[in-house]
């Protein structure tokens, strides 16, 4: 199984959200999961990755080209995948993974997951989605996505397409539960 | 054709080359891999005969992508003399490995 985790960049974060990073690169490392993620070398990316390598795991970085001349990668991954762009960096990374795993994050890591919830609500992504609320640090997401549902921008069915957990644990858990099939959440997409 | 090499042929074919030979590290699942292949293809036509066009799927080469440290793909190495004369990393214009190929002719 492959899973791909979104995560941040930054370091200036609450320990807390280094905490789950590592706790999570632990857990799929020990789990026999190959991870994907962004190839950053620092904030949550480079935790998680750091934690995965030390933990006798394999990491696939994708990372666009300008990011890398940047010196932005994470150095010790197993694989990368430098891309010309961002747009390949995501499509790369879904083409890859079996399911998506989002740790707490900023713009890039919403952009993600967004579009991670897009796929899927299309079936073009098949598989779990899994959102780690970390200090609750999604709480304000998960409540717009709410009144998407009660504004009819979304139906109510659509909030099963991603799950929210509290810890990492709970994340390894969410991979292994059965998952709505491919048609179905297209036939419901058109609201 | 791209010529194949992997661990068993390497040395055979790029390190005794006595013509510049360009080796393209790439893998199945590697998207940016097969936006090249096609440069790739093109260069084993225009270049026949002058300089050998090779690609190595690190997957099937591990000691080959160890040796030479591959681990961001696509990578493409230009050789000469059996030792590495230029380097390319990620999709780039086909123009980036003609004058980098050019130079070693």
């Amino acid at each position: 199984m492959t899973v791909c985790v979104f995560a941040s960049s930054s370091s200036r974060v609450n320990s807390e959200f280094g905490e789950a990073a590592e706790e999570l690169g632990s857990l799929l490392a020990k789990s026999g999961i190959h991870v994907v993620f962004g190839g950053g070398g620092i904030g949550l990316m480079g935790k998680l990755a750091d934690s995965v390598l030390r933990h006798g795991g394999k990491i696939t970085g994708v990372i666009p080209a300008f990011m890398k001349e940047e010196g932005w990668g994470h150095h010790g991954l197993t694989k990368v995948i430098i891309t010309p762009d961002m747009g390949e960096r995501k499509k790369n990374m879904f083409r890859l993974s079996n399911a998506v795993i989002a740790l707490p994050g900023g713009i890039g890591t919403l952009e993600e997951l967004a579009e991670a919830i897009t796929l899927k609500q299309l079936s073009l992504f098949i598989g779990p989605i899994i959102i780690i609320n970390t200090r609750g640090f999604y709480d304000s997401l998960i409540k717009f996505l709410d009144n998407m549902v009660a504004e009819s921008f979304l139906r109510s069915e659509h909030k099963g397409i991603w799950e929210v957990v509290s810890a990492p644990s709970e994340a390894l858990n969410a991979l292994n539960r059965k998952d709505m099939g491919n048609e179905e959440w297209r036939k419901i997409a058109r609201i | 054709m791209a010529l194949e090499v992997n661990d068993g042929n390497f040395d055979e074919i790029v390190i005794k080359s006595d013509k510049p030979v360009v080796v393209d590290f790439w893998a199945e699942w590697c998207g940016p891999c097969r936006m090249i292949a096609p440069i790739i293809e093109d260069l084993s036509k225009e270049y026949s005969g002058r300089a050998v066009i090779t690609k190595c799927d690190v997957d099937n080469s591990p000691q080959v992508a160890a040796k030479f440290g591959i681990r961001n793909i696509p990578t493409v190495l230009f050789f000469r003399d059996g030792k590495i004369a230029d380097k390319q990393v990620g999709v780039v214009p086909k123009h980036n490995f003609v004058n980098k190929l050019n130079a070693l002719l």
